[in-house]
């Protein structure tokens, strides 16, 4: 017993010592980090400096820290030509902390717990999504950047940064008041800098069609255009299946509509319905459909559950239709962007989505096809076109409220917004990347006349966004300020063929709902809801298409049964604070209702 | 003992079954071996069944032209020997005293030691931790965390109390001799079965793990050899292609990386394990007995 | 660590040193504890580290009862409704939680069931035959698996599946089925899982059987052998009983570890088609943790590992209850 005793008290005493030292230790360590940052405030260039004029930022060099996602064949940001520019002409070194994107949420995640303010990032470029951002908000964690008091420790009084040190981004802001919509909090702060496409309406893949073997259908030869209901659209495919379109002597190979999960074939199909996504939507449908008779649409403008309409009930029958006839690819959960190349060279794809057809065929086959425009469905007369990306994406930058480096960083990220800068962001620096072409008269192009096109000097044996990743991140990530009005000249013809390949979806451009602000209630229903409504669905359409999962046989969207139990299961997803999409529905509402009222 | 007629039947079928079970174990290996040296064509095409098909080393080109994956090799193998110096040494020096039945307050120490085999802080106290101690993306924080496995200390500290002779101990403790003393004179030279395997089992360790790499580390090319492996294998993600090829052809070169990107980064452990193997049976077995 | 071993080790002392009586023992550990104070010092590196990396961390279990805030750090976040207990609770009233302890009890259930009787099989094989080279060749390939990567194990699964060109899938078209991708069709998530693993430990769990029955007695064997027992019958008599102990203390660890189906590979198998039959308490775990909207749920994140962690010591204890009533080995 007292033996015991003894070594009870022996390992208590073992332990109260390792506490002990630890912990000293872990002060120590701890302690030496904490050590705030040494900050001069003098050696910042303010607006009244004679050097301000120069764009110098700041007198001795200083280095900033900032956060990136990278892909992996991008080179090191700091290499890129754009930034080699920026750190000569401010004086600035940034150092980019990047994280494969394969790793970047656990990382990004984890690196708020960074309290060492020597070791946080003076900033977070790119993926600052919107929800993220009014959580720090509401955390006080981040910078506001209009705010007329701002103050911090380090510099003092440096007031709103915008009003004092942006002048191009306030230009800019003027000139587009939707950038302010996009970026102002429920308490008409901003924290985050946009991304602006000036003249694009942003980011949009087009639908493909094969022109070659359209010509070549019965309906084709009729009606003389490109099918402009989902029903048309189906004639034309099944002629695409049943015929031998590529002459290659096989009727079989052909693959009439041929996708991978990823890409925009499926919001292509989706938007004839009414939608252009599955999840959560703003109801656009102008008019809608009841007892056979076209009535105004009593829920327009308002926030929709897409899966638990009939559209989409619509949409999966129609899919389910189109994969049991072959009018679909029977490998789309297996197909990824390499292996449906494969299938466009090899001339089999009848229509597939992309960002430029060429991608996916080659450029040998790429003038074979032309771009099919939204479709309008027996259930939907309202044309509409999946947008993943708005013209002004209020996810470029914000800066922890523990940098020191608030002035510094908003006069540098002002270079970006500089309009003269925008050529540099995407091709960079002109005369030794680019050049404009001289005109027809042989006089010099700069750019003043709308026909001036400019030439993107790639070296031999490089591939167009390879090099262009060595010149700024915009070609894998996102740059600050792109302009179509630029991009649009070059003179590769491909880049021609695309921009009139547009035309014919900008007027119909949509995202799924506006960037809305939420309050913390509000975000904590809908992360309750939403996970278990995304594993719901990651799974379900895939069986109500392919049914792959035949064994079980309990999607089959025709079935009343089935789709009751899936509206079920929907209606429960979640957990005892929150359940059921209804009341997913409802804190989008509410959050899109104040931003009505705010407009 | 006679071996009759029936006993060689027996014996017969049982060798029948047993080479059939080696060819099963050693079919995807081969397989892997053999894709690996075919040409991408007739990997993506699902040509290749057994042996080799349009002998090619295309593959291995590509992964040597591949910079991450030397870079991870680089990464990998000091992370390794440092990792497996490191858990070694704490794991004997945990197990020696742990095994010695004078040591006043052994069962609380074990209670000390056992209890981290089945609680933990969980993820984010532990980044917390390590953000603190400054180790942040550095090789610490890929070792540190997790470098001593309490299973293998027990391990250790069976096969001292049962394969070394109390009595070697106790003549040199009669002549003076201190723990320590003992400890590297006498336990080490008598526990090299269970020190090589030990140390093949930390190395197998480091050289396959990623998941601290993927929490603690974000500069990629501090990444160890099996982070580039699973951009590559599992998230189909390549960088060195050629960029004349189309993307047809890139998606077949894709699919012959992943094949020599295995057999380039798995050949050196198969290739350690068999000189250790004359230790396996010995020492592994004493150790777990009393596991 | 056992009742027994405690017995054992009181009466070595006793035997070892001449007590002279109850006053002055402790006065004898005192000297003991200063004569041996090198094997302290021995101790003292992996009990730092252990302090550090595991025991510290601990105190991080509290985040599981508060609404963590990084902002606000461990201690200045506030507790949770429910006394506490609010992401506990939301966590097993969660639509998603029936299908990740389905997932999670299946899968290791299922591991349990495969992985015990293949290993004990291959040992008294290899053990039935007395080719040496034979033997030690079969043994030596056997566990080479073993030391492949999580990761490539999963790669080489993925592209022995792949419903374009894997080389399996080609097999199971021979036998009639059509696709085998675990990556497409959930039902195959659990074969595949399963039968790599068996590949890759079935030689390595085998060892430690082989070890047990070479150190049978051979004079059993032969006492056998002259009471006329054929080979079958003295491997059910004498080479089933040597295994059985040590095959129950197996048991038990992997009884104990129910709940912790090795997330790694899970993981990296998991894809979006193959969720529902994927999502484990491990994986789930991570997502919420990494993947949500807005604030990372640290908390939530907590409190499902907790509540696994606790599960777990449940099976554990429960498993080597049961072992001891049935007067089996026990691990405790």
């Amino acid at each position: 017993m007292q033996k015991r005793k003894i070594g009870r008290i022996l390992t208590l005493l073992l332990s109260l010592v390792m506490l002990f030292t630890s912990g000293i230790a872990m002060l120590m360590l701890s302690a030496c980090g904490r050590k705030s940052v040494d900050y001069d405030p003098d050696n910042f260039i303010d607006v009244d400096d004679p050097l301000y004029e120069t764009g110098q930022i700041v007198k001795e060099k200083i280095t900033i820290r900032m956060f990136t996602p990278k892909n992996s064949a991008q080179p090191k940001w700091e290499d890129m030509e754009l930034f080699k520019w920026m750190e000569e002409k401010t004086n600035i070194h940034v150092e980019f902390e990047s994280v494969l994107l394969e790793s970047y949420q656990e990382k990004r995640g984890l690196k708020w717990e960074e309290k060492d303010p020597s070791k946080m990032a003076d900033a977070f470029y790119l993926c600052n999504n919107p929800d993220e951002v009014t959580a720090l908000v509401a955390s006080n964690a981040i910078t506001r950047l209009n705010d007329p008091e701002g103050t911090d420790s380090y510099s003092g009084n440096y007031g709103n940064l915008i009003e004092n040190y942006m002048p191009n981004y306030k230009a800019l802001m003027d000139e587009h008041p939707g950038i302010a919509d996009e970026t102002t909090q429920l308490d008409g702060g901003i924290y985050s800098l946009c991304s602006v496409n000036t003249e694009n309406t942003g980011g949009f893949a087009k639908q493909y069609i094969n022109k070659t073997w359209l010509e070549k259908t019965d309906w084709y030869k009729q009606n003389q255009k490109v099918p402009e209901t989902i029903e048309e659209l189906e004639i034309v495919l099944t002629e695409f299946r049943d015929k031998d379109m590529n002459g290659n002597g096989d009727p079989y190979d052909e693959i009439p509509l041929s996708y991978y999960t990823s890409d925009q074939t499926r919001n292509f199909i989706m938007s004839a319905f009414g939608f252009v996504g599955t999840g959560i939507e703003m109801d656009t449908r102008e008019k809608i459909l009841q007892d056979g008779k076209w009535v105004d649409n009593p829920t327009y403008g308002q926030i929709v559950w897409v899966p638990a309409t009939d559209a989409y009930r619509e949409y999966t029958k129609l899919m389910r239709r189109w994969y049991e006839e072959g009018l679909i690819d029977e490998n789309i959960y297996a197909n990824d962007a390499g292996k449906l190349a494969a299938k466009g060279y090899a001339n089999q794809l009848g229509c597939f989505s992309t960002a430029g057809a060429w991608l996916v065929v080659g450029e040998d086959l790429d003038s074979d096809y032309t771009s099919i425009g939204p479709l309008t469905s027996s259930v939907n007369q309202t044309k509409m076109w999946y947008q993943f990306s708005g013209q002004y994406n209020a996810t470029l930058l914000i800066i922890p409220q523990t940098s020191p480096y608030k002035r510094e960083i908003a006069r540098w990220m002002d270079v970006l917004y500089d309009p003269a800068t925008i050529p540099m962001q995407y091709v960079g620096i002109e005369g030794e990347h680019w050049q404009w072409n001289d005109r027809e008269d042989g006089t010099p192009g700069d750019g003043t006349l709308e026909t001036d096109t400019w030439h993107f000097n790639i070296p031999e044996g490089m591939q167009r966004e390879q090099y262009r990743a060595q010149l700024s991140p915009s070609a894998y990530t996102d740059g600050a300020v792109l302009s179509s009005g630029f991009t649009n000249r070059e003179d590769d013809p491909k880049v021609q063929k695309v921009a009139e390949e547009s035309q014919i979806y900008i007027p119909y451009l949509k995202r799924y709902i506006p960037t809305l602000v939420y309050t913390g209630d509000q975000m904590e229903i809908i992360s309750s809801i939403e996970g278990s409504l995304n594993t719901i669905m990651s799974t379900s359409e895939a069986y109500f298409i392919t049914d792959v999962n035949n064994s079980k046989n309990e999607y089959d969207p025709e079935n009343d049964q089935h789709w009751q139990k899936f509206l079920d299961k929907m209606a429960n997803a979640g957990n005892i604070s929150a359940k059921g999409y209804a009341k997913l529905v409802e804190q989008y509402q509410a959050a899109l209702d104040t931003y009505n009222q705010r407009h | 003992m006679k071996t009759s007629k029936n006993d060689k039947i027996f014996e017969g079928v049982i060798m029948g079954f047993l080479v059939l079970f080696v060819l099963i174990t050693l079919y995807p290996l081969i397989y892997i071996i053999s894709c690996s040296f075919s040409s991408p064509k007739s990997v993506f095409f699902g040509e290749v069944a057994f042996l080799p098909k349009e002998l090619s080393v295309e593959s291995y080109k590509l992964v040597f032209e591949d910079d991450r994956i030397w870079r991870g090799y680089l990464n990998t193998i000091i992370y390794t020997t440092v990792g497996t110096l490191i858990s070694v040494f704490l794991s004997f020096t945990a197990a020696y005293p742990l095994s010695r039945k004078d040591l006043v307050g052994r069962k609380w120490i074990m209670m000390y030691y056992v209890i981290t085999m089945f609680f933990s802080g969980g993820l984010i106290p532990t980044y917390l931790l390590v953000s603190n101690l400054q180790i942040l993306d550095t090789m610490w924080a890929f070792i540190l965390p997790g470098c001593l496995s309490v299973y293998n200390v027990v391990v250790i500290r069976t096969y001292i109390t049962t394969a070394i002779p109390y009595d070697v101990q106790e003549s040199a403790m009669m002549d003076g001799a201190s723990g320590i003393g003992i400890f590297v004179r006498i336990i080490l030279p008598l526990a090299k079965p269970i020190l090589a395997i030990m140390a093949l089992f930390y190395l197998v360790g480091y050289w396959n793990s990623y998941f601290n790499a993927l929490i603690y580390m974000s500069s990629d090319e501090k990444y160890p050899l099996q982070m580039v492996l699973r951009a590559i294998l599992i998230e189909n993600d390549t960088q060195s292609m050629d960029p004349s090829q189309t993307t047809a052809e890139q998606a077949m070169m894709r699919e012959s990386l992943k094949y020599s990107s295995i057999v380039v980064s798995t050949v050196p452990i198969l290739f350690i394990y068999p000189f250790i193997s004359k230790y396996f049976e010995k020492g592994l077995m004493v150790g777990s007995l009393k596991g | 660590m056992t009742g027994k071993e405690g017995v054992r080790e009181t009466m070595a002392e006793t035997a070892g040193s001449p007590v002279k009586g109850p006053k002055k023992k402790g006065a004898l550990l005192l000297n003991k504890v200063k004569k041996n104070t090198s094997l302290y010092i021995l101790l003292l590196p992996s009990v730092i580290i252990l302090f550090i990396f595991c025991y510290i961390p601990m105190y991080g279990v509290i985040i599981a009862f508060k609404d963590y805030n990084s902002f606000l750090g461990i201690g200045g976040s506030p507790w949770t409704d429910y006394y506490g207990f609010k992401h506990f609770i939301n966590f097993v009233t969660s639509s998603d939680f029936s299908l990740i302890i389905k997932n999670t009890l299946l899968i290791s259930f299922t591991s349990v069931l495969v992985n015990t009787p293949f290993p004990i099989i291959l040992a008294l094989m290899i053990n039935e035959v007395r080719l040496k080279w034979f033997r030690k060749s079969v043994q030596t390939i056997s566990y080479a698996p073993y030391f492949v990567s999580v990761v490539v194990i999963v790669g080489m699964c993925a592209a022995f599946t792949n419903p374009d060109n894997g080389v399996f899938t080609r097999f199971a078209e021979l036998l009639g089925f059509s696709d085998i991708s675990y990556q497409l069709h959930s039902e195959w998530f659990l074969p595949v899982y399963l039968i790599s693993g068996l590949w890759q430990g079935c030689g390595w769990w085998a060892i430690i059987y082989v070890g047990t029955l070479s150190n049978v007695d051979p004079e059993l064997h032969e006492a056998a052998v002259i009471d006329g027992a054929g080979r079958i019958k003295r491997i059910i008599h004498i080479n089933i009983p040597t295994i059985i102990p040590i095959a129950t203390i197996m048991l038990i660890m992997s009884i104990g570890n129910l709940l912790n189906v090795g997330f790694e590979k899970v993981y990296l198998m998991q894809t979006d088609l193959n969720v529902e039959s994927s999502e484990i308490i491990a994986t789930y775990l991570y997502k919420q943790t990494f993947f949500s909207k807005g604030m990372k749920p640290y908390s939530y994140g907590a409190a499902v590992g907790l509540f696994n962690t606790v599960i777990n010591l449940i099976f554990l204890f429960g498993a080597n209850f049961i072992s001891k009533k049935a007067g089996g080995e026990t691990l405790l």
